[in-house]
């Protein structure tokens, strides 16, 4: 990960680095801008055809239009949609796929506590009703993208980068599960295919994009367990690479605060 | 409610939106319960990153829906190479294009069926 770093804008005195690389956006509408300017290409067009891919598989399995469209509308989460949908069409009931659909999503609660960080939901005092309402449009791709462009948009401005970027984001998405019933008789399915499989490769570029090292390894060993642990596991891999991904990596810094405590606790004994 | 009851998939879709949205709203009340320095937020954070790449590779690996008509022989190699390119150069744009046109040429040299 070594050339990835190089390129990150170094936070010295060089002159080589223009005066917007060190200092954070906060004009609203400047952050508006940038934000909308960021959805347009890869992350845009991957889910646009993500929601073409699920809209054709929704219609396969007997939805309607209004069905598939309020799905991506409510659900918004592509492995939950998915993963109701073949349930659907292979007959199951609706105990086993509202269960499915809990486990594909269940990772939204720390991407939700995560971006609540990000956000500054809590130190900006943000009302309850309006951080609820707010999360429903929260998608990995919008996750990772705060997570990305933290540092350069000001931290009062990154609820304003939110709605710029994950708004946009829910009506491509909507548009492309309409348009998805219609195009999928027209888009060649090599072309589909390709586009879909942009998703993946893109959020995991910009995980190894991100500044900290430590949710870079924790992506890593999470991406290494989730393969290797599903022929066991099935779908529950995913929640055991994670915490056991999550925890490993953190383990160092849980033994080092540890340490510290125990010390302070000595030290407190001794008159 | 029977499968053939004409409000059957629209019970199933209020009951998808409250199984997921559920989780968002823990996620909330969760955070406000969390410190934004303490260990606890930076544990929640790296089990977050470790399942959204878990479920990424799995995409790539063991993938459902449309992708699912290509080989892993395009898969694997796709991810490499995107790989590759982005510890080399760190340009994400470059990286995945190349990574999708090489899944795309080798899905059209070994196509799965």
């Amino acid at each position: 990960m070594g050339g990835v770093r190089q390129i990150r804008p170094k936070l010295t005195q060089s002159q080589d680095i223009m005066p917007s690389d060190l200092t954070p956006i906060s004009d609203p509408r400047r952050v508006v801008l940038m934000a909308m300017r960021d959805v347009v290409g890869i992350p845009g067009l991957g889910l646009f055809f993500s929601m073409v891919g699920f809209a054709a598989i929704a219609r396969e399995a007997g939805f309607g239009l209004a069905e598939a469209l309020a799905t991506s509308a409510l659900v918004w989460g592509m492995p939950g949609q998915v993963a109701m949908v073949s349930l659907y069409l292979a007959g199951a009931s609706v105990a086993v796929i509202v269960m499915a659909v809990a486990l594909a999503n269940m990772r939204m609660m720390l991407m939700v506590v995560s971006t609540v960080d990000l956000i500054g939901f809590r130190r900006f005092g943000t009302g309850l009703v309006k951080q609820l309402i707010s999360v429903h449009f929260l998608a990995i791709t919008t996750w990772i993208q705060l997570a990305v462009v933290r540092g350069r948009v000001a931290d009062q401005a990154m609820f304003i980068y939110f709605l710029g970027f994950a708004l946009p984001l829910y009506i491509i998405g909507l548009l492309g599960t309409c348009l998805g019933f219609y195009l999928i008789d027209i888009v060649p399915i090599w072309l589909l295919k390709t586009i879909v499989f942009t998703t993946p490769l893109y959020i995991l570029m910009m995980v190894a994009k991100i500044r900290s090292l430590l949710f870079r390894q924790a992506g890593l060993v999470g991406g290494l367990l989730a393969p290797l642990l599903y022929p066991v596991l099935g779908e529950w891999a995913i929640l055991v690479a994670g915490i056991v991904g999550g925890s490993l990596v953190m383990l160092p810094r849980f033994l080092a605060a540890r340490k510290v405590r125990r010390r302070r606790l000595n030290k407190g004994q001794r008159p | 409610m029977t499968p053939d009851h004409p409000l059957y998939l629209w019970m199933l879709i209020l009951l998808a939106f409250l199984a997921t949205d559920i989780w968002r709203w823990f996620g909330v009340l969760l955070a406000h319960r969390i410190s934004p320095e303490s260990l606890m937020m930076k544990w929640v954070n790296a089990v977050a990153y470790a399942m959204v790449c878990g479920v990424m590779v799995l995409v790539v690996v063991h993938p459902s829906g449309i992708v699912a008509s290509s080989g892993l022989i395009a898969r694997l190699p796709a991810l490499l190479i995107t790989m590759v390119i982005m510890i080399r150069s760190g340009q994400t744009l470059i990286a995945v294009l190349a990574g999708a046109l090489t899944f795309l040429g080798l899905d059209w040299l070994f196509p799965l069926s």
